[in-house]
């Protein structure tokens, strides 16, 4: 006999899995299991919104695409959403629509990337986003499901399936889910938004177009520079694709690397030009590498080419737990072709 | 009980009006427009087409545009180039 922390329902699962079924075979799913969505929730998805449903929330105007806003409730219900995470789910869709963020590049790109919702302010405590242990890791609903979604949203509605409009290569685990909070109470600086012109009180989304997730080891570094010097060198290895000039650069920073830097009493603005300074390879290693074409020139040995290039191209955000020397470098998917757009969730609608 | 069938769906847009211009009875002396897409050897292998055509049909590469990024579409001011320069277009699409 197995014990529960509630109740079970009183109706039948097995109509619940019936209905799953049913809509595995629509090719609805993204391949896991969808919550059947009924008249109650989609209104109360909605209402969390402020939305009666009707209303176009964005266009994709390569794609020829509108994104109604019951449509978005629908495949949040699907996603496993609660409806006071809505508001979070729409202001990334409102990243999506941004024309700098330039959808159809990232969402169908051979370099398969994941779109990572970043989110800041007090709607991530509020809400129990993950900003802390295991950040981008399983077990919590709201960042596993805002993040869910979203892809479901980019499937669904704008057509964004894989072998149709997604050629990715080989894809990335991030492109099923991939929604985080920033710590801003573990911070040693203001966190990103702020960083962006909002306030603290208020929350946002920032909308990164990410191309993997490199893990940054260093257990040793008691001072900034060897710290960053190691960060410098996983931006620019060779195999990040647009590594000579164009990205945007995500790191997110875990407590023992912030701590090393806030100690010695860096702001964040030096880290981000210390890195960006830093972040670069010459000519000859890129074309040793075939990554540019041509001939090595004697030149080319002392020719550097940058990955960023300003202080802004560098976002660096402060998540993970507070033991392990750990953080993450996840260079962007190019910062030529997308940007990442912060948006503010517009909340206090619940009705 | 309601059995209503939420569907997470859009139909397909309409699709934005367009007609095709006459097709031409023949390919000489006309004037080709190519679009590069910025990725690697896409203007080199349009490129190499156009100079082929030349050889071949007598064709003048009159209009190359090379797109913000292979993403991107073609501008309006790239088109309305085409239109008044050009007589077709080939456009390089993938890596």
């Amino acid at each position: 006999m197995s014990t529960t922390k509630s109740d079970p329902p009183h109706s039948d699962p097995g109509a619940a899995a019936e209905w799953i079924e049913f809509y595995y075979q629509q090719g609805w799913s993204d391949g896991l299991p969808l919550v059947p969505p009924t008249e109650d929730s989609v209104r109360a998805m909605l209402a969390a919104g402020g939305l009666t449903g009707d209303e176009v929330l964005g266009t994709i105007d390569e794609r020829n695409a509108i994104i109604p806003a019951e449509k978005v409730a629908i495949n949040a219900v699907m996603a496993g959403c609660l409806p006071e995470y809505f508001p979070v789910v729409l202001a990334a869709v409102q990243g999506l629509c941004h024309p700098e963020f330039h959808y159809h590049n990232p969402a169908t790109s051979t370099g398969g990337s994941g779109l990572a919702i970043i989110v800041n302010g007090p709607i991530g405590p509020a809400l129990g986003i993950n900003a802390t242990n295991n950040v981008f890791g399983p077990g919590v609903r709201a960042n596993a499901t805002i993040g869910r979604a979203l892809r479901l949203v980019m499937m669904n509605v704008l057509n964004t399936r894989p072998g149709l409009l997604v050629r990715a290569t080989l894809g990335a685990p991030a492109k099923d889910t991939f929604c985080f909070a920033e710590n801003e109470v573990d911070h040693p600086w203001v966190p990103l938004h702020v960083e962006r012109g909002f306030h603290p009180e208020e929350s946002t989304v920032t909308l990164y177009a990410s191309n993997t997730l490199m893990g940054v080891y260093n257990q040793l570094a008691s001072t900034p520079e060897p710290l960053l010097l190691e960060f410098a060198d996983a931006v620019c290895n060779l195999a990040t694709p647009n590594v000579y000039g164009f990205n945007e650069t995500l790191i997110v920073l875990a407590e023992e690397h912030a701590e090393v830097l806030h100690r010695s009493g860096w702001s964040k603005r030096q880290v981000q030009e210390f890195i960006v300074q830093h972040a670069r390879r010459t000519v000859a290693d890129f074309k040793r590498a075939a990554r540019l074409p041509g001939e090595i020139q004697p030149e080319d040995e002392t020719t550097w080419r940058y990955v960023m290039r300003r202080p802004e191209d560098l976002l660096i955000v402060c998540a993970g737990s507070q033991g392990g020397s750990w953080s993450a470098c996840l260079p962007g998917w190019g910062n030529k072709w997308t940007r990442s757009i912060t948006v503010p969730i517009r909340t206090g609608v619940m009705s | 009980m309601s059995r209503r069938v939420f569907d997470p769906t859009i139909s397909p847009a309409a699709p934005i009006a367009f007609s095709y211009t006459s097709r031409p009875t023949s390919l000489h002396g006309l004037r080709v427009g190519l679009v590069e897409n910025t990725k690697f050897n896409s203007e080199v292998i349009l490129c190499k087409i156009a100079e082929r055509l030349a050889a071949r049909y007598q064709i003048t590469m009159t209009h190359l545009d090379h797109k913000k990024s292979s993403g991107h579409s073609v501008t309006p001011e790239a088109t309305a180039l085409f239109q008044q320069k050009t007589d077709f277009v080939l456009a390089g699409v993938g890596d």
